[in-house]
């Protein structure tokens, strides 16, 4: 699989502050990547190397296949891109700011801004200075989707909105996945990140700690089980597996918490009979606590 | 007017266009209709201008005194000596230095990089909406003194006025381009203000200075005011050598100034 976005031991000072350090990640096609982080951690400094916003003080990046520089200005063409905190033109509406961005991009037929503005409520016959957050959000969010572009970097995407225009963003970026669409989104709101994401990279003080398929990664993490035995069970039972921590044990009833895959614990518990299991696998936001 | 980098410029500018043409051509106005009655008193006005010292004289009107009588020696020590020039150049001065770097203050620069237009092309385009500006204030308000003189007995060829909005245009253009140069080279707007206003006072003094003592006479021409010779009976044709060396300065300035931005990061 082609990778769309690379980084390559990337680090970024600010004078003796290093807002970055030796990132190594890799997006592949057509993937749902995101990059989790408490502020400050380096996720948007990520996004504008990606961007050729920033260079790099060392390492190297490439999207798209080329170096994200002046020379290569035509990678942006196939970009789109959502600022953390979307800047533009107070004095304009947002009809005229479309219309600009959209002639700049050569976007000649406009159906498709006309259904993102109808998807996202958005009335872009206000100006901007008159806008909420979250009206801003829904223009910044038009502003990268318009051209539907092959790679969409999207910097908080739910940021300031409701809970229904957080669900119409979640499926504009499935949409734009089934389209063929890479999408790279740093985000806090682990809901989206738990629906939408297939790769997750955890990023802490400029640091990528962890990076791994959500799916493994959650494997990987502990998991709480409850069982419900149909008669009293030794208390010994589960001494002999590995990673188990038991948190309680009543008569028929155990309580217990495993790292990693549970099919020991379903083997040791098979000898007896069961009257019901129940697994609850961690949020991102418990995994994401885990390592912070 | 919102389809390409520089229309947009100028569209956002519409307001602060007309304001800044019905203010010049308002003070042209003001300025002219006084000519009938200082025509009248000019001996009086004439002599108290001579009893003033030499180095006041020099220094406001850089040594180009001619008789307020006259309506070229009128118009120059009212309007181009000192209205006109310091006009343009704050009008210059301000959008050149807003150009790239106020759109990096506030933001709005973020989004414009990421879009398939290089950065030379973004600056050089906010550039020529610069200089557009400038000759969008200067043409109306020279084809309007040439068009009313003859209402207030201002007798003279309007090639004069041509001229003179020919030079002014030179002289503002290159104080703007040492603002938009170093804003875009930094993106620091505030030190590009003190810099830039530096240099415009700092030349404009010396062009009076380097007039009134003998040991720096011969620096009069490091000075941006000295290839300003306003409005004279005498410049009847524009210094073509001067003219470009003045605009080659500021394309070059420019172009080094677009080199570093496309190479640098951008403040967010």
């Amino acid at each position: 699989m082609k990778n769309i976005i690379k980084m390559h031991n990337v680090s970024k000072y600010y004078g003796k502050f290093k807002a970055l350090s030796s990132l190594t990640l890799n997006v592949e096609e057509n993937q749902i990547y995101a990059l989790i982080g408490p502020n400050g951690a380096g996720k948007s400094t990520a996004i504008r190397l990606m961007l050729g916003i920033l260079n790099p003080s060392e390492g190297y990046v490439e999207v798209l296949g080329k170096r994200p520089t002046q020379k290569n200005v035509k990678i942006f063409k196939n970009m789109g891109y959502l600022p953390g905190e979307l800047s533009t033109y107070q004095k304009l509406t947002g009809n005229e700011v479309l219309k600009f961005f959209s002639s700049l991009r050569n976007i000649d037929d406009d159906q498709y801004i006309r259904n993102l503005i109808e998807r996202l409520d958005y009335d872009p016959n206000k100006y901007i200075k008159e806008l909420s957050k979250g009206n801003k959000q829904k223009l910044g969010l038009i502003l990268a989707f318009m051209h539907k572009p092959e790679l969409l970097i999207l910097d908080e995407p739910s940021s300031g909105l409701d809970p229904l225009m957080q669900q119409i963003t979640i499926e504009l970026i499935q949409e734009a996945r089934l389209n063929g669409s890479t999408i790279f989104l740093s985000s806090h709101i682990f809901s989206e990140i738990d629906k939408v994401a297939e790769r997750v990279g955890f990023v802490k003080e400029g640091k990528l700690i962890v990076e791994e398929s959500l799916e493994i990664l959650k494997s990987n993490a502990m998991k709480s089980i409850v069982i419900y035995f149909k008669e009293t069970i030794p208390l010994n039972l589960f001494d002999n597996i590995k990673n188990v921590n038991l948190i309680e044990t009543n008569k028929n009833v155990v309580k217990l918490n495993i790292f990693g895959p549970i099919d020991e614990i379903i083997k040791v518990i098979s000898k007896y009979e069961i009257i019901d299991l129940t697994t609850q696998d961690p949020t991102l936001e418990e995994l994401f606590m885990n390592y912070y | 007017m919102l389809k390409k980098i520089w229309t947009k410029v100028i569209y956002d500018q519409k307001l602060s266009l007309g304001f800044w043409n019905l203010g010049f051509i308002g003070i042209s106005l003001l300025i002219m209709s006084m000519y009938p009655s200082i025509k009248l008193s000019g001996d009086a006005l004439d002599q108290t201008i001579k009893s003033l010292p030499n180095e006041m004289v020099e220094l406001l009107y850089g040594g180009a005194v001619q008789s307020i009588t006259t309506p070229i020696g009128f118009l120059s020590m009212e309007l181009y000596s000192l209205i006109f020039p310091f006009g343009l150049i704050i009008y210059g001065v301000t959008n050149g230095i807003n150009a790239i770097a106020g759109e990096e203050k506030n933001g709005t620069l973020e989004l414009l990089v990421t879009l398939p237009i290089t950065r030379i092309q973004l600056a050089y385009e906010k550039y020529f909406s610069l200089v557009l500006g400038l000759l969008l204030i200067i043409i109306p308000f020279s084809t309007f003194i040439i068009i009313f003189k003859g209402l207030f007995g201002l007798e003279f060829k309007p090639i004069l006025i041509i001229i003179a909005g020919i030079e002014l245009f030179a002289l503002a253009l290159c104080l703007s381009s040492i603002g938009f140069a170093l804003a875009t080279a930094t993106g620091n707007k505030s030190m590009s203000i003190g810099i830039t206003y530096s240099i415009t006072v700092f030349s404009y003094l010396w062009n009076g200075l380097a007039g009134l003592v003998q040991e720096i006479e011969n620096t009069k021409s490091i000075s941006f005011f000295y290839y300003y010779s306003g409005i004279k009976p005498s410049s009847t044709r524009i210094d073509i050598v001067e003219f470009i060396s003045i605009s080659l300065f500021s394309v070059l300035i420019v172009s080094i100034a677009i080199f570093i931005f496309n190479r640098r990061d951008i403040r967010t």
